[in-house]
C-alpha cells in the first residue's frame, strides 16, 4: 500500500463526512443564537415592566434577574463565541460597553433609552462574521466534493491520454462517486436520528458517527471501483450481443 | 449467491432512488422551503447541501411517533424535521412518494454496504 493510495482513499472519506463535522458546528451556533435571543426577549420585557406605571417593585426586581440569569447562562456557555462577536463588531473598544457584554449596559439601556435599537443585539450577531459559519460548512463539504470530483476526472483523462478504454473509467469513477457520497449522505441522515435513542447524542457519538461514515464511505468506494469495472463490461456484451 | 448480481442491484438502487431525489427535492421540499410556516422547521442542514432532502423524507417515513421522539430531542432534534407540520403542509401522495424513495435509498445503500463488506471479506481470504 503506498501513500498515495492512503491519501486517496483519506480524500474520499473527508469529502463525505466534512459536512457532518461543520453540521456539529452549526449546531452549536444556532444555540448560540437562541442564548443571545432569550437575552434580547428578557431586556425588551424588563423595558416594558419598568417603563409601565402599575408594576410594582417586586416585579421588577425578578424581571432583573431574568435579565441577569439569561445574561450569565449565555456568557458561560458560549464565551468563546461572544468575545469573537466583540473583536467582530469592535465592542470591546465601546467605553461603557455593549449590552452583549456588560448586563448592566442592558438594563440601562432598557430603562432609560428613548430608542431599542441597541437592544436589538441578534440582528448584531447575525450580521456578523460568525453566524454566517453554517454557510461556510456548507461550502466547505460541497468544496472537498469537487476536489474529488476533480481528481476523478483527472483519472478519466490519463485512461484517455493513454488511448485506453476511457468510457470504461468514466463509468468506475462515476459510479463509484455516486455510490459513495449517496451512501455516506444517507448513513449520516439515519446514523443522526439512531443517536437519538442510543442516547450518545453527545460530541462522542457525533465522532463515533462521522468516524463510522468515513470507514463505510471508503469501503465502498473501494468495494465500487473494483466492481463496476467488470459490470461495465457485462452490460457491454449484453447489448452488443 | 452471486455476489455481483447484489452489486448491479443495490447500484440500479442507488441511480433510480438518486434521480427520484432530484425529483421529490424540486416538487416537495422546495416548496416546503419557500413556505414561511414550513422554513424553518426543516432542520439544520449539517451535510453537503440537499441533505434536508432526506431528512424530510425520513421524517414522513418512520412512524409518526418515532419522528416526533427524534424532533424532541433537546440536543440534536433541531437537526431534523419537525413531523407534525410536515403532516400538515404535505398531501397524501407527496407522502407515499416520499415514503418510496426513503425506503428505495435505505434497501439500496444497505444492501450496497452488506456488499461492500462481503467485497471486503472475501478480498482477505
Amino acid at each position: 500500500v503506498g501513500v498515495g493510495k492512503i491519501m486517496d482513499d483519506l480524500r474520499v472519506g473527508l469529502s463525505a463526512t466534512s459536512g457532518s463535522v461543520s453540521g456539529t458546528y452549526a449546531a452549536r451556533s444556532n444555540n448560540f443564537t437562541t442564548a443571545v435571543k432569550n437575552y434580547q426577549d428578557s431586556l425588551l420585557a424588563y423595558r416594558e415592566i419598568v417603563r409601565s406605571k402599575e408594576t410594582t417593585g417586586p416585579a421588577k426586581t425578578a424581571a432583573k434577574k431574568t435579565v441577569q440569569n439569561a445574561f450569565e447562562g449565555m456568557q458561560k456557555k458560549f464565551q468563546n463565541e461572544l468575545s469573537f462577536v466583540d473583536k467582530v463588531t469592535n465592542a470591546n473598544k465601546a467605553k461603557k460597553g455593549t449590552p452583549l457584554n456588560n448586563s448592566q449596559r442592558g438594563l440601562n439601556i432598557a430603562r432609560s433609552s428613548r430608542s431599542i435599537v441597541k437592544l436589538n443585539i441578534e440582528t448584531q450577531i447575525q450580521a456578523g462574521a460568525l453566524a454566517r459559519y453554517s454557510k461556510y460548512g456548507k461550502v466547505l463539504g460541497s468544496g472537498l466534493a469537487v476536489i474529488d470530483f476533480g481528481s476523478r476526472v483527472g483519472n478519466i483523462k490519463n485512461e484517455y491520454n493513454a488511448r485506453g478504454n476511457w468510457e470504461r473509467e468514466m463509468f468506475i469513477e462515476s459510479t463509484s462517486f455516486a455510490a459513495s457520497v449517496y451512501l455516506g449522505n444517507a448513513v449520516v441522515a439515519a446514523g443522526s436520528s439512531a443517536l437519538t435513542f442510543f442516547a450518545v447524542a453527545t460530541p462522542i457519538g457525533w465522532i463515533g458517527l462521522i468516524l463510522t461514515t468515513a470507514a463505510v464511505v471508503m469501503l465502498t468506494n473501494s468495494a465500487v471501483k473494483a466492481n463496476s469495472g467488470s459490470l461495465y463490461d457485462k452490460i457491454m456484451n449484453w447489448i452488443n450481443s | 449467491m452471486n455476489l455481483s448480481i447484489l452489486f448491479a442491484l443495490s447500484l440500479s438502487g442507488i441511480i433510480i432512488a438518486s434521480i427520484i431525489y432530484v425529483i421529490f427535492g424540486q416538487t416537495t421540499v422546495r416548496r416546503l422551503r419557500k413556505t414561511p410556516e414550513t422554513k424553518n422547521a426543516l432542520g439544520i442542514e449539517f451535510s453537503i447541501s440537499g441533505s434536508d432532502i432526506i431528512k424530510v423524507a425520513q421524517a414522513l417515513s418512520l412512524p409518526k411517533s418515532v419522528s416526533q421522539r427524534i424532533r424532541g430531542n433537546s440536543t440534536t432534534g433541531a437537526l431534523h424535521p419537525d413531523p407534525d407540520i410536515l403532516y400538515k403542509h404535505t398531501t397524501t401522495f407527496e407522502r407515499v412518494f416520499a415514503r418510496v424513495f426513503y425506503w428505495l435509498t435505505m434497501t439500496s445503500v444497505l444492501s450496497m454496504l452488506l456488499f461492500a463488506i462481503l467485497n471486503w471479506l472475501m478480498g482477505k481470504q
